[in-house]
């Protein structure tokens, strides 16, 4: 199916005709990051209706975007957004391969500190992996770390 | 009585701006204001994921019982409003809880859940639901 030309409209209408149009697609990637030393390791799941949108394109906007915003908020005295137009009116992004939409979602999601120097340290502090990598039981969830062996 | 079929509707003095008249007509109620801008509907047992969904990017599991759900589409600010409820899985006659944590941003808000009378767990049917103004 052909998205519509979306340039200027609200990504909200534009995530209703995906909603309308799209079959969601449930992705076998995770994303395990560790960013704090008391925390333990948590794992990022891209939602189905969100990788739809991705893999088809001309529905998500940069990911710059989303950090443009981010600066705004960190402000003192933020209040609300000014600058959402961003969102709306800037040039969606065309298609993308499941992989480029992970690395997109890394970079909107997961904080900077840890994919802007994610392999600086020991050991990794994020991984891309498949869902059937993962622990099948969420024993011991709490005590989760990325192991050090994969550094090796 | 008369049917209104229409694609968009929109405000006439202001385009973000459509009223409907409360019970009883005495006031007018801003459409927008009531519709919600993000639900979530998760597995949160075994490896997490989302069930199905509106205006959301992504889920981050944190640990048991703690859910980060990201936006799509921004919200204007801080003050959004959240409800949620999970699902008591096998401890039927518990009631449960689905708590909003001090993590909140334009971007996130992070849900918790937990059997009501016990420390936080994890739930097959974890919901949220988000009311608030789009950036």
């Amino acid at each position: 199916m052909q998205t519509p030309s979306f340039k200027g409209t609200h990504l909200w209408d534009r995530l209703c005709w995906a909603k309308e149009n799209l079959d969601p697609h449930q992705s076998d990637y995770r994303v395990v990051y560790e960013d704090s030393i008391d925390e333990c390791a948590k794992i990022l799941v891209p939602d189905p209706n969100w990788m739809a949108c991705a893999l088809q394109g001309g529905i998500l906007p940069p990911v710059w975007v989303y950090h443009e915003l981010a600066k705004d908020e960190a402000q003192e005295g933020f209040k609300k957004h000014t600058r959402g137009y961003l969102l709306h009116e800037t040039e969606p992004v065309g298609a993308m391969t499941e992989e480029e939409a992970i690395e997109y979602l890394i970079m909107k999601d997961c904080p900077q500190s840890v994919w802007q120097d994610w392999d600086s340290g020991n050991r990794p502090k994020m991984v891309i992996c498949r869902k059937e990598q993962l622990p099948q039981t969420r024993e011991w969830r709490n005590a989760w770390r990325i192991s050090s062996e994969i550094a090796a | 009585m008369s049917e209104i079929i229409t694609d968009k509707l929109t405000g006439k003095t202001s385009a973000g701006d459509v009223t409907i008249t409360s019970e009883g007509g005495s006031a007018t109620m801003q459409l927008q204001q009531g519709v919600a801008k993000a639900w979530i509907n998760l597995n949160g047992t075994g490896t997490p994921a989302a069930n199905d969904s509106f205006n959301v990017a992504s889920i981050t599991d944190t640990g048991v019982g703690y859910y980060e759900v990201t936006f799509t589409s921004n919200m204007s600010n801080t003050s959004t409003a959240v409800s949620g409820m999970r699902s008591a899985n096998t401890d039927n006659g518990y009631f449960t809880r689905c708590d909003v944590q001090s993590g909140r941003t334009t971007s996130m808000v992070e849900l918790s859940s937990a059997l009501y009378t016990t420390s936080l767990s994890d739930g097959t049917d974890v919901m949220g639901i988000i009311h608030g103004d789009l950036a």
